[in-house]
């Protein structure tokens, strides 16, 4: 369609831009607005505290009305997270709600940081390691 | 003879039966019977002096109920009934009101016919009717519908006091139903401190004061509430209460047809107004000063005296007696109008005046700071709400954003809970408060916008006009042209394919057919469809009619919400050159097929004729235009044929060579066919 941007993704880049949340930096590329380089720290008292992970994000031609489409550029130990980064979480599959943003889809890969969920695995191996033996795998996540 | 009034009152032949009444009371003497009857007919007859005279008579012959004057009560109210007061103009100045209690909204409850009403008022009423664009709910369940969460948010923040009113007014009401009522007179009084406008704490504390037998201050606050709201049938009611507690019944009977006139549904005002007439009508003692001032002055006879008493003289007011009703109806009239006059805002008292009435709210608003942009943009476009619709859940969206939500998933967006209903019913219906709010308090950003709007659909219905404008692309099966093609559809992108198609008033789309397994890929050539018809299953999905149109070649590619879109340019026949020829060659193929047509299976048959429709007829002069015949594209439609040979045919400009081409393959068939 010749029309631009959609409104609604001007908005929340500009949302994001003013009112940063911790931890969390989400930049437009410059020669396409609908595709950000995201930066998520680790959040505390997760092994991934002090972590600093890149990931990129993509909101394609139907978005909202479906989810954009997220991946971990920094590899990482995670059980629901693979090592092509594809991360497993819900709300950016049959979960995605249009009224969900950005913003709150990046929250929620934070949180999953912070809460792994090893009965959901991407990562088999990683899972099995979460639940056998999580003070090793804690360990590995650190590394 | 009274079966046979009777009879006669009940065929509605009043006349008749005031003859009868009038001939037996001449035969048989003034029994009450015959007097209530003949009374009962002049009030039908609208003949009120001659009602009164003979209820009077009766009442003087006999003991007499309140409830005998029923029919002089509803004549009354039928002469002085209005036409539903509200009509869609004045939806316009609804903006926080309830259309039933005409008071602020107070646990806001939004129906399908896209009007507001307060939850309580909504249960308490019976009439199973919007009271405001009169849609009937005949099995809507209130309780099924959540309050409109953008409407209470709203309330609660711009205008905080009405929340702690409300608060207080619980308490009060609790209080007078236990009987405690000056204890509800001092809360009610608090409560307006906070809301001095708020007319139904007046009429609260008016009835509480009545029951006090404080009726001087009853008919004060009923005052009160007319001057705040002269459009609320209630506040006639109060007066009209008062009034009957003080004994001025004329007086009374004037305030409660007007509240009739503004409501004829109100039943306990008919009571009252039985019951006021009925002392109006009931002679006056010996002992009443004005009896004895009448028998002073005038010294008639006894009979004559009562009759004069009660009718001729003042003790009636003119207000009420018979050729007042004519003088009541202009006060009837004054009214209306003056309700009218508030409700569309002509009429509103100036807001410096603080305890005066302020027609909008907007003056209420005692922070305009409070006015937010962003608290009436859409969660989904991020954009002003326009057309603004409520779910039962009590969310509210953009009507074309809701809509496309619900092509994927039939839930809602914020809170997920099930819309399956909502979406059965197709509801279309905006939420008018949040319209008006929406204008009243953001009319630039409004007008913005609409114009927005307006560009979006000049863009889709622009389609395929000029090289500008992308037509959408239905990626599926080949089009022909006249041939129709029934579609189904059910994802998600082509439901909003089909809607923006509808909406734009273009109804068409050019159909292709895939050509590699990305998204992207189909084919170069293809068929613009018509829609004929749609029909929606209660789950979104839906059955298109369509018809083949022009041909097209795709030049570009792109797309919009998800489904392609090209650049195409249409293609048409060159102008026949050898006529003669091709007409032959035609005209036999045609028999041909047409053969072939009528020795096909009768399953097959069937078959052919749900998809494709009947076989077309013969040429005519227009087969030779920019498309050729209908039969050629039906039976190419009809063929097995791959569809790299259909592609092909329909990129050919030459009549002559599809006809070719058909014949070709005919050919073939037959070869196939014959040496099985």
């Amino acid at each position: 369609m010749a029309a631009g941007l959609p409104r609604r993704i001007i908005k929340e880049t500009q949302r994001l831009m003013q009112e940063p949340v911790t931890g969390i930096q989400a930049i437009p590329d410059e020669s396409n607005a609908r595709y950000f380089h995201v930066v998520v720290t680790g959040p505390e008292g997760s092994p991934y505290e002090e972590g600093v992970f890149k990931l990129e994000l993509f909101l394609p031609e139907e978005y909202p009305m479906s989810a954009p489409k997220v991946r971990f550029m920094t590899k990482i130990y995670h059980p629901n997270i693979d090592k092509l980064g594809r991360i497993c979480l819900d709300i950016l599959k049959d979960k995605w709600s249009p009224a969900l943003q950005i913003r709150t889809v990046l929250l929620s890969i934070q949180a999953l940081l912070s809460a792994p969920n090893p009965d959901d695995p991407l990562a088999n191996d990683v899972a099995e390691q979460w639940k056998t033996n999580e003070a090793k795998a804690i360990d590995t996540g650190y590394l | 003879m009274v079966d046979l009034a009777k009879q006669a009152f009940s065929s509605k032949n009043f006349d008749l039966a005031a003859e009868i009444y009038e001939r037996s009371i001449r035969e048989y003497g003034p029994k009450p019977e015959f007097l209530l009857g003949l009374a009962d007919c002049f009030a039908k007859l609208g003949q009120f002096e001659r009602a009164f005279t003979a209820y009077s008579k009766a009442c003087r012959v006999g003991p007499m109920n309140p409830k005998d004057l029923k029919h002089l009560v509803s004549s009354l109210v039928n002469t002085v009934k209005q036409d539903p007061l509200i009509n869609s103009e004045m939806n316009k100045n609804v903006v926080f009101d309830c259309l039933i209690c005409r008071n602020m909204l107070y646990d806001p409850v939004t129906i399908p016919c896209g009007h507001t009403f307060c939850r309580q008022c909504l249960v308490k009423d019976a009439s199973k009717q919007c009271k405001n664009c009169g849609t009937k709910y005949l099995y809507l369940n209130i309780s099924r519908i959540k309050s409109s969460v953008l409407l209470s948010q709203t309330i609660d923040k711009w205008f905080p006091e009405h929340s702690k009113a409300v608060e207080i007014k619980k308490m009060a009401n609790d209080a007078f139903q236990t009987c405690r009522f000056e204890e509800a007179i001092r809360l009610y009084t608090g409560a307006m401190e906070l809301v001095p406008n708020d007319h139904l704490l007046w009429s609260n504390r008016s009835f509480a004061l009545s029951r006090l037998d404080r009726n001087e201050e009853a008919l004060e606050d009923a005052d009160m509430i007319l001057q705040l709201r002269p459009d609320w049938p209630k506040g006639y009611f109060r007066r009209g209460c008062a009034l009957y507690n003080l004994g001025q019944y004329e007086e009374s009977v004037v305030a409660l047809l007007q509240c009739l006139a503004l409501d004829s549904s109100i039943e306990t005002a008919k009571d009252y107004l039985s019951k006021a007439l009925h002392n109006i009508i009931l002679p006056l003692s010996p002992d009443n000063p004005k009896a004895t001032e009448l028998q002073r002055e005038l010294n008639p006879s006894l009979l004559d005296q009562l009759i004069r008493t009660n009718f001729d003289c003042t003790v009636l007011l003119p207000k009420v007696t018979v050729d007042t009703v004519k003088r009541l109806k202009d006060i009837i009239t004054d009214t209306v109008n003056s309700a009218t006059n508030f409700l569309e805002g002509k009429d509103h008292h100036q807001p410096s005046q603080p305890n005066l009435p302020q027609g909008t709210r907007k003056a209420l608003l005692k922070d305009p700071s409070l006015v937010c942009r962003e608290d009436f943009e859409c969660s989904l476009c991020y954009r002003l709400l326009h057309l603004p619709v409520s779910t039962p859940c009590g969310h509210v969206f953009c009507r074309p954003c809701l809509d496309k939500c619900l092509d994927h998933k039939t839930e809602c967006p914020l809170c997920k809970s099930c819309l399956a209903e909502y979406l059965a019913e197709r509801r279309q219906s905006v939420t008018i408060a949040i319209e008006n709010i929406i204008e009243a308090y953001f009319p630039e950003d409004c007008i913005e916008r609409m114009s927005q709007h307006e560009e979006e659909i000049q863009e889709l219905a622009s389609m395929g006009l000029d090289s500008e404008h992308d037509i959408p692309i239905f990626v599926c099966t080949l089009a022909y042209p006249y041939v129709s093609c029934p579609l189904h559809i059910f994802e998600p992108r082509y439901r909003l394919m089909v809607r923006q198609c509808m909406e734009s008033g273009r109804r068409q789309f050019g159909m292709c057919v895939a050509n590699g397994d990305e998204e992207s890929q189909f084919s170069e050539y293809g068929c613009m469809l018509e829609i004929r018809d749609v029909q929606f299953f209660p789950d979104g999905r839906s059955l298109v009619d369509c018809v083949g149109g022009k041909r097209f070649k795709v030049i570009g590619k792109g797309q919009r919400d998800g489904y392609n879109t090209a650049k195409v340019e249409f293609i048409s026949d060159h102008p026949v050159a050898d006529m003669e020829e091709v007409r032959g060659t035609s005209e036999r193929l045609y028999l041909v097929c047409r053969k072939w047509w009528e020795e096909l299976p009768q399953v097959q048959r069937a078959q052919i004729l749900q998809h494709l429709g009947e076989f077309p007829g013969p040429e005519t002069e227009s087969s030779y235009g920019p498309n050729g015949s209908a039969w050629h594209w039906w039976m190419l439609a009809v063929l097995p044929l791959d569809s790299r040979i259909q592609l092909a045919i329909i990129a050919m400009t030459s009549y002559k060579e599809r006809l070719r081409a058909l014949e070709r393959v005919l050919g073939f068939l037959k070869n196939k066919h014959d040496s099985r």
